[in-house]
């Protein structure tokens, strides 16, 4: 699916294989230039293999990425425009963050002294520290810091918030947020905590089992994927009726009220309940974690 | 040059690599500083002796136990290198940034090699200013400076060889430590098997001036930690009217043909390193063997090499014994490199 505007991150057809055993398979995502893009899936799902193919870290198998129209891979041109941030502390132990500093400052032609130390402000990070001596918190906000400071086109940022007290997570994501409105970087954003995927990105895609099983706008999202509940004149066979309908991920019945979980929610849909027999209809808005949720479920389900 | 050398490349590497400079300088001019103050020394006590001549030539030549701490210099120079690439969690960080893998490559190896030259430098350095201090006392003709010229490039030429082909290994193979230990053997491996094959030929076949005279060049080229032993030759000098006496000198052996085999193996280890660090892929960067196919080369290479060490060790005059000690350690060691390869791999 492609949405208006300049597509900055192209990926067609990845599949990455390590050993024999596919990681990814097929994906096609594009991103379009200052949005936020979630990625979301299961621990062991490709989140992380993704990224990693998308940063140049791992050659994919088949398919290309493009971003901005080159290659990732072993591009350095294109790399000056990325900022990642992996899920896990990767900077040298033994450095001190003074000559982190310093050597991103030699690394990336754009990297702002003025930039790192103004968030830095926020972030306090000791500089004289040793990366071995910063907690795993602090390390993340490190990773955060610096590739901020790189004044970069397109963030990357795998599992950013982890290892991050409450107060400083919400102060990431509204950097991430400013970064986008003023300077129109493109992010790309994976998260088990969806609720921060929710409130920042424009767009979403559930992988699992390195398929992309699901990609939409965070809109069209919470449109189609509805919750409603119904009550029915007559209850007979109703539950097995309803699990029929196109779409229907899962039905619950408690007493007379039945729940529906929809991934295919339209104007007709209610009709045709009202159709089965239903006397009264209301419509919950449902949160991406729930979404997520019930949507592994039918997933697993059809497996 | 700018575009070979990266600043920051450069930079990250030298934090870690200045150490083991520091290190190399210390032992080389403990190594040759002391060769020249002993040399000094032992002529002042002689005065008159036929050592008297040469003492320079001595000094600087004579070799101690420090050339094999030399080796293991390079070896701790690669792993510095390559340890944080090659560590489940760091592995990912410069594959990240903005550099080619041929950036990465080269300026490791161009750290490296400044490393090195800065060491051998600063030890021409001292040995020239020694050089000079003594010049009174020194026959300038049996000791020329030339001496101190020829040490020089044998040397920084041999290790930056050594160097080079351990970058080789660590591009092929995962563990940065088993890494330089395996690269280490290897370039003993050529050497040790001429020498089982000398031994079980004279055994059999019995010794010919001929055979020995082959077999020993053959050895002194294929062994590249041996090209910096210097070679001795005996003259006979006047030591008062009258009288002469023999002395000995050192001098390198073919000393230009080896300069030139080093520069050549040097350029191919260099080629060698480039292609296989550019193929490498990082998924697969804590494996003993980073690319699968080379996985029977290094089973077949651990397998013969234990085959012929336990052979030999076990000296049975009888070349039938000695097949069937080597075909029992072959299968043993088949078995240990396979093992090797599951213990020293890691997934994570």
């Amino acid at each position: 699916m492609k949405w208006g505007g300049v597509i900055l991150i192209d990926i067609k057809n990845v599949s990455k294989r390590i050993d024999d055993r596919y990681i990814l398979k097929n994906v096609n995502l594009h991103v379009n230039k200052g949005s936020i893009f979630g990625i979301i899936g299961e621990n062991g799902a490709g989140k992380t293999t993704l990224i990693k193919c998308l940063t140049g870290i791992y050659r994919a198998n088949e398919g290309s990425i493009l971003i901005d129209g080159e290659e990732a891979f072993d591009n350095a041109k294109i790399k000056q425009k990325i900022g990642y941030v992996s899920d896990e502390n990767q900077f040298y132990s033994s450095f001190k963050v003074k000559e982190l500093l310093k050597f991103y400052k030699k690394a990336y032609n754009d990297f702002s002294e003025e930039r790192f130390n103004e968030l830095n402000i926020k972030f306090k990070i000791p500089l004289n520290l040793r990366v071995r001596e910063l907690s795993k918190g602090m390390k993340m906000r490190a990773s955060i810091l610096l590739n901020l400071s790189i004044k970069p086109d397109i963030l990357i940022l795998d599992e950013p918030t982890s290892g991050l007290d409450p107060v400083i997570k919400k102060e990431i994501m509204s950097i991430i947020v400013d970064e986008v409105a003023s300077r129109d970087v493109t992010v790309f954003i994976s998260s088990h905590h969806l609720d921060h995927i929710e409130r920042i990105c424009d767009n979403v895609a559930i992988i699992k089992n390195g398929e992309i099983k699901l990609m939409n706008s965070m809109e069209e999202a919470k449109n189609s994927m509805k919750k409603l509940q119904v009550v029915f004149k007559d209850t007979a066979d109703i539950n097995k009726n309803l699990s029929s309908l196109d779409g229907v991920i899962k039905v619950e019945t408690i007493g007379r009220v039945n729940y529906i979980v929809t991934k295919n929610y339209t104007k007709d849909f209610g009709k045709k309940l009202y159709d089965m027999g239903a006397v009264f209809i209301e419509t919950i808005d449902m949160s991406l974690e729930d979404m997520f949720i019930y949507f592994v479920e039918e997933e697993d389900k059809n497996e | 040059m700018n575009k070979i050398i990266n600043e920051a490349l450069f930079y990250k590497e030298w934090i870690y690599v200045k150490w083991i400079t520091l290190l190399t300088i210390a032992i080389l001019l403990s190594s040759k500083g002391y060769g020249v103050i002993w040399a000094l020394n032992f002529k002042e006590k002689i005065q008159g002796g036929v050592e008297d001549y040469y003492w320079f030539n001595h000094g600087i030549y004579t070799e101690n136990v420090n050339i094999f701490i030399m080796v293991f210099v390079v070896i701790i120079l690669a792993i510095t290198l390559f340890i944080g690439e090659k560590t489940s969690e760091t592995q990912g960080f410069m594959a990240s940034m903005p550099f080619t893998r041929k950036e990465i490559l080269l300026n490791k190896w161009l750290v490296g090699v400044i490393s090195l030259l800065i060491s051998f430098a600063v030890t021409y350095i001292f040995l020239s200013l020694f050089y000079f201090l003594n010049i009174k006392g020194l026959d300038t003709t049996l000791n020329p400076y030339s001496d101190i010229i020829k040490w020089f490039f044998m040397n920084t030429f041999q290790y930056i060889c050594v160097f080079t082909f351990m970058m080789l290994i660590q591009a092929v193979m995962g563990n940065s430590i088993v890494s330089s230990i395996v690269g280490g053997i290897i370039l003993m491996v050529p050497l040790f098997i001429i020498m089982v094959a000398e031994e079980l030929t004279g055994r059999y076949y019995g010794y010919t001036q001929y055979q020995f005279i082959i077999l020993n060049k053959l050895k002194s080229w294929l062994n590249i930690y041996s090209y910096n032993f210097p070679q001795q030759s005996h003259i006979r000098v006047a030591v008062n009217e009258g009288y002469s006496d023999t002395a000995t000198f050192a001098y390198y052996s073919n000393y230009k043909s080896k300069l030139l085999v080093l520069f050549v193996l040097t350029c191919l280890f260099l080629f060698l390193a480039y292609v296989a660090y550019s193929k490498r892929n990082i998924e697969y960067n804590l494996r003993l063997i980073v690319f699968k196919n080379l996985e029977p080369l290094f089973i077949c290479g651990v397998a013969i090499c234990s085959g012929l060490l336990a052979a030999t060790i076990m000296d049975s005059y009888r070349l039938r014994d000695f097949g069937i000690w080597f075909i029992i350690f072959t299968i043993i060691g088949y078995f240990i490199s396979k093992l090797l390869l599951k213990f020293l791999s890691s997934t994570k």
